[in-house]
């Protein structure tokens, strides 16, 4: 008698594609609210838009940027697989300083007060639920 | 009747006003103007004060029932002109991280916050005129 049952490659094979599809996902809805401003909901600065868009998707550490960013984390997403080292950061130059706060003058002499922004911090802190998030919709599937 | 948000901050603004700091440095609270402190030896280190807040997470069916978690940044500015080793500085950002070990309570009125781990001292940076040395302290509602 044949066996009728699920077939273990087969499951096997359907697991590694959702964990795939999971962790991609989740990566990209992370980026999404990494790049998402105070004004829309998120916990970016914003004034001309450039940090926001300065979001990257990588397996390297991101490289600083001194012009305006791209604004494309897709990318980086489209690589990752389970058991990766990933990282999401800003490229903007000033990133830093809005994270941490900064007091004195730029390089331009523009004088700066300000307390950090902690949006970093923040961001993170919402990657337990976003990954919950993403499993339970693909649960439904 | 104050309401959580405010006693949440004044609970760990109670716990950073009992911190002391070898040398002696003026903390400046989310928000405020800075006018960064001199001494005999010229410009002094300070400590600038971040309150990360999160979204509140519900617990269970009843409404009243959330858990509300955030980072309390504490970031030591230290003059560059002002001369400090390595070793220094982390002992100095060290002693501050250890004001907030893991589940310390942190109280005020109905706030009952803990830190949730040991604070974290990241690698310092030199930014503009300053050496910044930010420690991470991530707190939950008990």
């Amino acid at each position: 008698m044949a066996w009728e049952g699920i077939d273990p490659s087969k499951w096997a094979g359907t697991s590694t594609t959702g964990l795939t599809a999971l962790l991609r996902n989740s990566v990209q809805a992370l980026a999404t609210e990494a790049s998402t401003t105070i004004p829309n909901g998120g916990r970016v600065p914003v004034k001309t838009g450039n940090l926001g868009r300065s979001v990257v998707v990588d397996n390297k550490p991101p490289r600083i940027i001194d012009g305006l960013a791209k604004g494309d984390f897709s990318l980086g997403i489209a690589t990752i697989k389970p058991g990766d080292t990933i990282y999401i950061g800003w490229q903007a130059k000033y990133a830093r300083r809005q994270n941490y706060g900064f007091v004195g003058k730029d390089s331009l002499g523009r004088n700066y007060n300000q307390s950090g922004f902690g949006f970093a911090e923040a961001t993170a802190a919402k990657w337990p639920a976003i990954v919950a998030e993403q499993g339970a919709k693909m649960g439904k599937r | 009747m104050p309401t959580i948000q405010t006693t949440d901050w004044l609970a760990l603004k109670a716990r950073v006003d009992t911190l002391e700091t070898d040398p002696v440095m003026q903390v400046f609270e989310p928000g405020v103007i800075v006018t960064p402190p001199t001494d005999e030896r010229g410009p002094a280190p300070f400590i600038l004060l971040s309150d990360v807040t999160n979204d509140p997470v519900r617990v269970g069916i009843d409404p009243r029932l959330h858990t509300r978690t955030g980072t309390l940044m504490l970031t030591v500015q230290w003059p560059i002109a002002r001369d400090i080793s390595h070793t220094q500085m982390r002992e100095i950002i060290g002693q501050i991280a250890a004001h907030f070990p893991a589940d310390v309570c942190m109280s005020f009125s109905p706030s009952r916050l803990r830190a949730t781990q040991d604070a974290s001292a990241l690698p310092s940076f030199v930014d503009g005129a300053y050496r910044v040395s930010p420690i991470r302290v991530p707190w939950s509602s008990t």
